[in-house]
């Protein structure tokens, strides 16, 4: 439904261009949920921007039904089935206006059914009273929940969102997750997050970014069995979790430049590993390691 | 060893012209945080956790009841210090992070060597970081420098109320196990919304619902037997990326 190939993006600061994001494959099927986890400034929202077609592209391609969305008739049609939910949800919302004002507004004044509105409203388990409050007596949880339900009134065939679960409680963000669940039957659902708890739990399909790049893409169950980058066996090793109590973290600084993009954090590393790293494919088991599976033996190192 | 005993917390809330109604954000809480451990308090939002901090370190002075440290009413300088969950109000965003572990050190009387040593216990390099302003780090490399701050007067007490939120999950997992490494000699009080992740740092749990403590015990009491409902709900929904929904 939506590839993408070999996108490379970034920013303009001071007239000059900073690649963040680099060669990027990424491929989104009908009703699935792809997941995008990675650290802090990994890219991550740059990435989602990029697919957006918010900020430039210097090389790659981005295809929707088969056509690029970069030539100009198509990306007016992507722009109307893609929607983009921001990380903070009081970016999409006036503060001081009421919901029934914001819906309104969606429509562009035209009168609309107010009864699909309330059902819907209902169906993220929202009391259909809350039309008639400000954004600014919302709850966080309501308010992620009256932007997505603002999203889904577009009826997109695409729906990103950047880190819905910051800031939520544990109640509140099971009950997000069993809304997307539902939700994923109508619509494709793109979602970054750096939280692997909340990840792992929804997610089909699943990107580990880290400094810009891809470093390996698996479904879940394959990524639960069997990680093939040290940084993937990292993370989903030490999660502070209760059963993971205890668990002893050893860091390691090593002093390399060049080549794999985890060089400097990883303990299996030797003199290949300065190299450029191709990406490699097993049964669409996809990852970036040199060492693979020579790094699975020296565990005890 | 601090102390709480008939802690009321109330707000006024407008329902309407010239009419107003109590809010209890604590309600009648007794306890004590010993020493020497890690003290984890959780609860959903909206249930006092930040009222509760923002009393026990001396920061809100609005209350009714009684705090005792150590038995005293009075709070010695160094007894106890907080770490906001937002990082940008404690830090001057356009001074260096040497100009704050200097001023830092300066004001508490400590020695500049032993400062440095406990910002580099973060993982983080000195040397590296010593010019830059702190406006240019990220927001998790701000949180550990605030955390450095508060403890390098070797206090007694440290407050962390959701001080690591913008961490990436590795070096939470890391911060979280240096925390256990100092509790000898700070004593901490955490706060966090997911019980899971108190659960993993702490040795003592306090479960907060609707202003009132529901629940306390040990974390291991707590997490295999719980006896409130509200307790279990919150362990049955805590996301683990082992379970499925």
């Amino acid at each position: 439904m939506l590839i993408i190939k070999n996108l490379s993006s970034g920013y303009y600061q001071d007239k000059k261009y900073h690649e963040v994001i680099k060669d990027i494959n990424l491929t989104v099927g009908e009703n699935e949920i792809i997941g995008i986890l990675g650290p802090n400034g990994s890219g991550k929202t740059t990435l989602l921007r990029a697919i957006m077609g918010e900020i430039y592209s210097s090389s790659g391609d981005i295809i929707y039904n088969g056509q690029s969305i970069f030539e100009k008739g198509n990306y007016s049609e992507f722009r109307n089935n893609a929607i983009y939910v921001k990380q903070d949800s009081f970016n999409s919302l006036k503060p001081l206006k009421s919901i029934n004002f914001q819906i309104g507004k969606l429509y562009d004044w035209k009168s609309f059914d107010e009864n699909y509105v309330k059902s819907l409203f209902s169906e993220l388990s929202l009391d259909p009273a809350i039309l008639q409050m400000k954004a600014l007596q919302l709850s966080d949880g309501m308010r992620h929940r009256v932007v997505i339900a603002m999203a889904l009134l577009k009826e997109p065939k695409i729906l990103m969102l950047d880190e819905p679960t910051t800031g939520l409680d544990s109640i509140s963000t099971y009950k997000l997750l069993k809304i997307l669940k539902e939700i994923k039957k109508k619509t494709s659902i793109i979602i970054s997050s750096n939280d692997v708890n909340a990840l792992f739990e929804i997610a089909d399909r699943i990107y580990i970014m880290y400094n810009g790049m891809v470093i390996e893409d698996a479904n879940f169950n394959d990524l639960l069995k069997c990680r093939f980058h040290p940084y993937t066996d990292m993370i989903l090793k030490y999660v502070p979790l209760y059963s993971n109590k205890n668990l002893v973290y050893r860091p390691v600084k090593n002093d390399r430049h060049g080549g794999c993009v985890f060089i400097n954090s990883c303990p299996y590393i030797n003199n290949e590993c300065e190299n450029d790293i191709p990406y490699k494919n097993i049964n669409g088991h996809g990852y970036r390691c040199i060492r693979y599976p020579g790094w699975k033996d020296d565990k005890n190192n | 060893m601090i102390k709480i005993i008939n802690l009321t917390k109330k707000y006024k809330i407008k329902t309407g012209n010239f009419r107003y109604s109590d809010f209890y954000a604590l309600d009648n809480i007794s306890t004590i945080f010993k020493e020497n451990i890690i003290n984890g308090i959780t609860g959903s939002s909206g249930s006092g956790k930040t009222t509760l901090a923002n009393i026990i370190s001396g920061y809100d002075r609005d209350y009714s009841g009684e705090v005792l440290y150590d038995n005293s009413q009075e709070k010695k300088y160094d007894y106890i210090r907080y770490v906001f969950q937002d990082p940008y109000i404690s830090l001057n965003m356009v001074k260096t992070v040497e100009w704050h572990i200097m001023t830092a050190s300066e004001l508490n009387n400590v020695d500049i060597e032993s400062s440095i040593k406990k910002f580099e216990s973060t993982r983080l390099d000195y040397d590296d970081y010593r010019s830059k302003y702190v406006n240019t780090l990220s927001g998790g490399e701000m949180q550990k420098l605030a955390f450095t701050i508060a403890i390098i007067p070797d206090p007694k007490y440290i407050v962390l109320d959701e001080a690591f939120s913008m961490l990436d999950p590795i070096n939470l997992f890391y911060m979280l196990s240096l925390l256990k490494s100092i509790r000898k000699t700070i004593s901490v009080i955490y706060i966090d919304h997911d019980i899971n992740r108190v659960a993993f740092a702490s040795d003592y749990i306090y479960i907060l619902n609707k202003g009132r403590i529901i629940e306390e015990n040990d974390t291991d009491t707590i997490m295999n037997k719980p006896e409130n409902e509200y307790t279990k709900k919150l362990i049955e929904y805590s996301p683990d990326y082992k379970k499925r929904i």
